[in-house]
């Protein structure tokens, strides 16, 4: 990063966070990453799941999620808050942050997508920046994903992946389907699909390759 | 100072009034509430590329002061904290640690009653913990999970420099200092002294190669 880009990163600034309206517009629907977010949860706690509607019964799952796990809860106040967000309800959606921030350290900021199905095992995440994050990816505590010094540009983090206890990925690096990253790495890299990396800055010390999907969801 | 083993052989009483006159002189050294806060919020708004020219408390100041600590993940925190050591100064009884709480709470910024923080302090996120007898000068960066404290049995902590940036989930130990403008890779233990305008990464943190150095150095410049 030369000081040029540093200063130019400086101007785009206020574009970026004009930008900001487009990407809300790409993250998922409510209930859709909701209900997502509930299977996920329920299959690693071993609960079964039996429709994939808004029912009453998944509603109650959702609570009883809420109110036994460390995390799901934050989850649920995040989706909600990039609804609130999109339909332009003023306040609440910042309240909501800060409440999820108070109930399992989980700070998400504004311009990050999560799509639907992601498992937070106990909160204490921090996630910004421009990125990007796809179903089926599991972060543990203490991970941060996240920026380098001048440059917006955040991780995409692609379904199926792991991020280890402590795992630091930062900058605009992609993480493949299904890779695992140790505890305490630093990604500063692409990792490829199906690909263990640990160590810091991160190496792979595994390659596995499988073309087929995960089967069962991770956990 | 006293030598670990008049320490022992003091009684408890006595003990605890002689760290309260520690914790007494160092009060005596930390900055004022307005000061500090004007300087941190300085700080914040140039990373967003905003200025504020103020030189005093205003009202306007004030008002900017209320929108970065709902803005901002961890701002509201720190107002906490620098409220808590102004209390401190003026003997006020019981609220101080109530303020450490809430800023525990909202932030999870765990800030030991003998650090001396300069005004000019940023914290992107919050979820840091700072102890011991250890100084943090200004326009100092720390970003989350960073933990700058003790080792087992000695209560000096590190001293850190101007300019120094702090990556995510370091941890700086025991009585070292970290120089002028260096910066210190995410997931690094600092154990030993780092030189100024350094970047120092891996466990134990050890000095990049002069190549990548040079570049950092540039970027670090520009950013204070």
């Amino acid at each position: 990063m030369t000081s040029t880009e540093w200063t130019r990163y400086k101007q785009n600034r206020r574009e970026q966070l004009a930008q900001l309206g487009l990407r809300i517009a790409e993250m998922p629907g409510f209930r859709e990453a909701v209900l997502a977010d509930m299977r996920i949860e329920a299959a690693y706690r071993g609960i079964p799941v039996g429709d994939r509607e808004f029912s009453i019964r998944n509603i109650r799952l959702m609570m009883f999620l809420c109110w036994e796990t460390d995390a799901f809860f934050a989850l649920l106040l995040y989706r909600l808050r990039t609804s609130l967000r999109r339909r332009r309800v003023p306040v609440l959606p910042r309240l909501l942050d800060k409440l999820s921030m108070m109930i399992a350290q989980v700070c998400i900021g504004d311009p990050v997508i999560i799509h639907p199905g992601v498992l937070l095992p106990h909160g204490q995440v921090v996630i910004d920046g421009l990125t990007v994050i796809h179903s089926k990816v599991v972060v543990r505590p203490f991970a941060a994903i996240g920026l380098l010094e001048g440059n917006y540009q955040g991780p995409t983090i692609e379904s199926g992946a792991m991020i280890g206890l402590g795992a630091k990925v930062l900058g605009p690096v992609t993480l493949g389907q299904n890779c695992k990253i140790g505890a305490n790495a630093v990604v500063l890299a692409n990792v490829g699909a199906n690909a263990t990396a640990v160590g810091m800055p991160a190496r792979t010390v595994k390659q596995e390759n499988r073309n087929s999907a995960r089967e069962k969801p991770p956990g | 100072m006293l030598s670990d083993n008049t320490k022992k052989s003091l009684d408890p009483k006595l003990k605890k009034r002689i760290r309260r006159a520690m914790l007494r002189e160092r009060l005596a050294e930390m900055p004022g509430f307005r000061k500090a806060v004007l300087a941190d919020l300085r700080v914040l708004a140039s990373s967003w590329d905003e200025r504020i020219d103020n030189e005093t408390f205003t009202a306007s100041v004030i008002w900017k002061t209320i929108v970065y600590c709902w803005e901002t993940d961890a701002f509201l925190a720190l107002v906490l904290y620098r409220l808590r050591v102004s209390m401190m100064r003026r003997r006020i009884p019981f609220l101080p640690r109530l303020m450490d709480k809430l800023s525990m709470m909202v932030a999870q910024v765990c800030i030991g009653d003998p650090v001396i923080i300069y005004p000019g302090l940023r914290l992107p996120h919050g979820q840091v913990v700072i102890d011991g007898a250890t100084i943090i000068q200004s326009k100092v960066r720390i970003r989350p999970f960073v933990t700058i404290g003790l080792r087992e049995g000695n209560y000096q902590g590190p001293t850190i420099e101007r300019g120094a940036s702090i990556g995510t989930g370091a941890r700086v130990i025991g009585p070292v200092t970290l120089g002028r403008n260096c910066s210190v890779g995410a997931n690094a233990v600092v154990v030993k002294n780092v030189p100024a305008n350094t970047t120092v990464v891996g466990i134990p943190a050890r000095p990049l190669e002069k190549g990548k150095q040079s570049e950092n150095l540039e970027q670090q410049n520009d950013i204070d």
